[in-house]
């Protein structure tokens, strides 16, 4: 393994690669009693269709997510209890690009590890065990089908998604699910569950010699993942301007935002997420004359927020919260980007918001599962976290302006609602 | 990590937590109230308010841009409800001056911006400005009309204000959403400055500045906070007795039915707690719960499926989200798995599962700047001395009959349901 040093920073971290190619990362944090594990997969909702001996085979939606809650089962045994009995707190989560497996624990860091490594290179499904999964991610999605947030979002992506599988929920849908058998998961994880396609990355007191020396010994080799296809390019407008729907809520709840172009250069695509939330939150965050022009007049509340988000070949920017006229709030956004202008005020702001960035960036330092979790999400993205500050560093006033009068065209923006009965 | 606490001034407590250990650096402060259902939106109203602006950055925007400047320092209002006390103030972190370039001492000026929020804010004619009263007040009752969104927390909110009925754990912390609009600036103003002048004050530190120092700045933003007054809160009374289980069912636009048992014990002393939360993880509070196991790994009845055990105040309130139909064989569940418990049958591995996980938990705390301040938060409220590697230790050794004692305690008070209309 090889030790970088970041000492601005005060972090170092340990890096190196398995035999069987798996990447290990490790932050040793001295004095934490937290440590934290996550076994990263690149296999997420969005990865749905690809290619197997030169035909596109298609799979149905929610199954990355059906297989991260059976992995956890065991021949004859359940690794979240053994993990839990250990002393562990294990958790698992699929995004659109990746799933992940993560304990943290105080005591018995490396058996904790060992049955990590184990239990997600240990495929074991029955037909039985698989119905009664159907019956708990069944009743995890109606708790999301009553949850406004979650429906707004969803919503969201229909309006500007035609083809891409960012559209449909990651948990699929219950007719989805339907048709998910023991061989389909069985299939998936033979594909995509190769250590080529995963990154350990661990956080807090501990050996990194002895996390590369279990990995070395548990994860077994696998072959070269099939190439994925995620459906063809949308273009930039979105398929609906405006989708509706009514549940039992106190106001309009919203989300309205833009289709980001995606850029195939990993590093490229980094910066462009960073310009898009710098610029955003220069026209529209909080301390922003626009943010503070609506919240005066009550348009918005403390509920407004402004954000992006990637995923597999796409990436998004939004604003959302509950407001009692929606519609005005986008108007409001469109002209006042129309209008904008890199003025002293502007350019000064942009110089604060850098600067908050990086004291950001650094507080974030703090947290083991923040650490491991994001260097895991950026070795998949292929950039160098640690290289944030100088990344920020390089945004440019002129960028920022150009990307706020190009992504906040009235065309550009779809708005999702969802209003009182 | 070393904890120094003096008194600033009579019933103003300051507590830093020194330690080299974290990149960032914390600060908060508390007014202490008693939750009242008269005064709920006024205090729920006070943070957000002086949060609004200050004399020297009198509006929203120049506050955002002090604190970005401030390399992304945050001060957030806040309002932590620990049993039928409220602790209302702001909360602030910010990056350690060690890996700032120059001299940033983020710590000095955010202490003093904090002071000047509470106790120096914007004002027309000496009052709190009619503006930033008015809108706040149409925001916190957005706020509090919004609980309906959340459908679990919503069910949750309705069996607490069902179960304690005319006692203060009954009020909702926001208060109710027509008040949070009549309230007015001149009897706020007047609200506010009796709060400040009354109420027991906790201010904590936690980050790598020495206790000199962060006294220093915190004694100097505080100068000129109000003293002569006795600060103090009133004592709570007994509490009742456990009365019949009674059931209610109410009906809302829901795909998913949400279940809420709410439970009363008595507790037998202060340092009981680290038994309470074995309990608890035991019973219904972790992956490794009796209620996860069986509720929803053995029989599909749910996908989420809690147990909460309040530590202010003598009760637990379990919550499940399930199909419409399966309300009698859910609630039979969950009372059978605590029946179980009290008879005492716990095995050697779940009870050494949930004292691991509890541990685990009080020593993962010290991670946290904010973690830490609010653990000690919270036993000064309740006069304890422990710390969290203290707990740790109290928790490792909880025994089965502790766990079984606690569960033959918790008398089933309420059952509440939150179902969608039509027919089963």
């Amino acid at each position: 393994m090889i030790r970088k040093e970041w000492p601005r920073c005060g972090v170092e971290r340990w890096e190196g690669k398995t035999t069987a190619g798996l990447p290990v990362f490790v932050f040793p944090m001295p004095g934490f009693q937290t440590k934290y594990a996550v076994l990263a997969v690149k296999y997420g909702g969005c990865d749905r269709r690809f290619l197997l001996n030169g035909k596109w085979k298609d799979t149905p939606a929610g199954i990355a997510h059906f297989l991260e809650h059976k992995m956890f089962e065991m021949p004859g045994y359940s690794a979240a209890e053994r993990l839990t009995a250990l002393g562990a707190s294990p958790n698992a989560y699929t995004s659109g690009g990746m799933t992940e497996y993560v304990f943290s624990c105080t005591e018995n860091f490396d058996r904790s590890l060992e049955e990590l490594l184990r239990f997600v290179s240990t495929p074991c499904f029955t037909p039985e065990g698989v119905d009664r999964e159907r019956g708990i991610i069944g009743q995890e999605m109606s708790m999301y089908e009553d949850d406004p947030a979650r429906r707004v979002d969803r919503r969201f992506f229909r309006a500007l998604y035609k083809e891409h599988p960012i559209r449909d929920p990651i948990t699929g849908t219950m007719e989805s699910i339907a048709s998910i058998t023991a061989d389909t998961l069985y299939e998936c994880h033979r594909l995509f569950y190769a250590p080529g396609n995963m990154a350990l990355c661990c956080a807090g007191d501990i050996d990194p010699e002895k996390v590369m020396e279990l990995a070395e010994k548990l994860l077994p080799p696998g072959k070269e993942v099939p190439r994925r296809d995620y459906g063809d390019e949308d273009g930039l407008n979105p398929v609906s301007v405006r989708l509706e729907e009514k549940m039992a809520v106190s106001m309009p709840m919203f989300e309205l935002g833009a289709k980001l172009s995606w850029r195939s250069d990993s590093r490229a695509w980094a910066r462009y997420m960073l310009l898009a939330d710098l610029s955003c939150e220069l026209l529209l965050g909080w301390g922003s004359p626009l943010y503070s022009q609506l919240y005066d007049a009550g348009v918005i509340n403390q509920s407004f927020y402004v954000e992006t988000y990637d995923f597999p070949h796409g990436g998004v920017c939004y604003a959302g919260g509950r407001c009692p006229d929606p519609m005005r709030v986008l108007g409001s956004i469109t002209d006042a980007a129309s209008a904008f202008r890199m003025d002293k005020a502007a350019a000064e702001r942009l110089e604060r918001l850098k600067r908050a960035r990086l004291g950001g960036f650094l507080m974030s330092l703090d947290a083991p599962e923040d650490l491991a979790d994001l260097q895991a999400e950026s070795y998949f993205d292929g950039w160098e976290r640690m290289e944030l500050p100088s990344l920020v560093d390089s945004i440019s006033e002129a960028e920022a302006e150009g990307f706020l009068r190009e992504v906040f065209r009235p065309e550009r923006l779809a708005l999702s609602v969802i209003s009182p009965l | 990590m070393e904890e120094l606490a003096r008194e600033l001034f009579p019933g103003v407590r300051l507590t830093t937590i020194r330690t080299d250990k974290f990149h960032s650096g914390y600060f908060s402060v508390h007014l202490l109230r008693p939750l009242r259902a008269g005064d709920a939106s006024r205090n729920a109203l006070l943070p957000s308010v002086l949060r609004r602006g200050t004399r020297t950055l009198p509006d929203q925007t120049k506050i955002a841009d002090a604190l970005d400047s401030l390399y992304g320092s945050s001060l957030e209002p806040g309002m932590r409800q620990m049993g039928e006390t409220l602790a209302i103030g702001f909360q602030a972190a910010f990056p350690d001056d060690r890996f700032l370039p120059g001299a940033a001492d983020c710590l000095s000026r955010v202490v003093a911006l904090g002071g000047e929020m509470l106790l120096d804010p914007a004002t027309r004619g000496g009052l709190l400005r009619d503006d930033y009263v008015r809108s706040e007040g149409q925001n916190l009752h957005d706020r509090i009309e919004a609980a309906v969104n959340n459908k679990r927390g919503y069910a949750a909110l309705r069996a607490r204000e069902l179960m304690f009925q005319g006692e203060a754990y009954g009020v909702f912390p926001l208060g109710k959403a027509e008040e949070a609009l009549r309230i007015r600036y001149q009897p706020l103003t007047k609200y506010y400055r009796e709060a400040l002048r009354t109420s027991p004050m906790e201010l904590f530190y936690c980050g790598s500045a020495g206790h000199e120092r962060v006294e220093e700045a915190v004694r100097r933003a505080f100068m000129t906070l109000p003293g002569g007054s006795a600060r103090a809160l009133p004592e709570t009374g007994p509490e009742p007795e456990n009365s019949e289980l009674r059931h209610v069912t109410e009906e809302m636009d829901v795909e998913q039915g949400n279940l809420v048992l709410g439970f009363r014990y008595k507790r037998s002393g202060r340092a009981d707690y680290p038994a309470l939360a074995v309990f608890n993880e035991l019973f219904g509070g972790g992956d490794a719960s009796r209620l996860f196991l069986e509720l929803r790994e053995k029989r599909s009845l749910c996908y989420a499926v809690d147990s909460g055990v309040e530590r202010y105040k003598e009760c637990m309130m379990v919550t499940a989200g399930i199909d419409f139909d399966r309300r009698e064989e859910t609630e039979e569940a969950i009372l059978r798995e605590l029946a179980e418990l009290a008879r005492g049958n716990i095995s050697p591995e779940e009870l050494e599962t949930a004292r691991r996980s509890v541990s685990s938990g009080y020593l993962e705390g010290l991670d946290s700047p904010s973690a830490v301040c609010a653990f000690r938060l919270g036993q000064n409220l309740l006069g304890s001395g422990g710390d969290l590697r203290q707990y740790a230790a109290l928790a490792a050794e909880v025994r089965a009959e502790d766990v079984a004692r606690i569960a033959s305690e918790m008398k089933p008070e309420l059952s509440y349901f939150l179902r969608g209309g039509g027919e089963e």
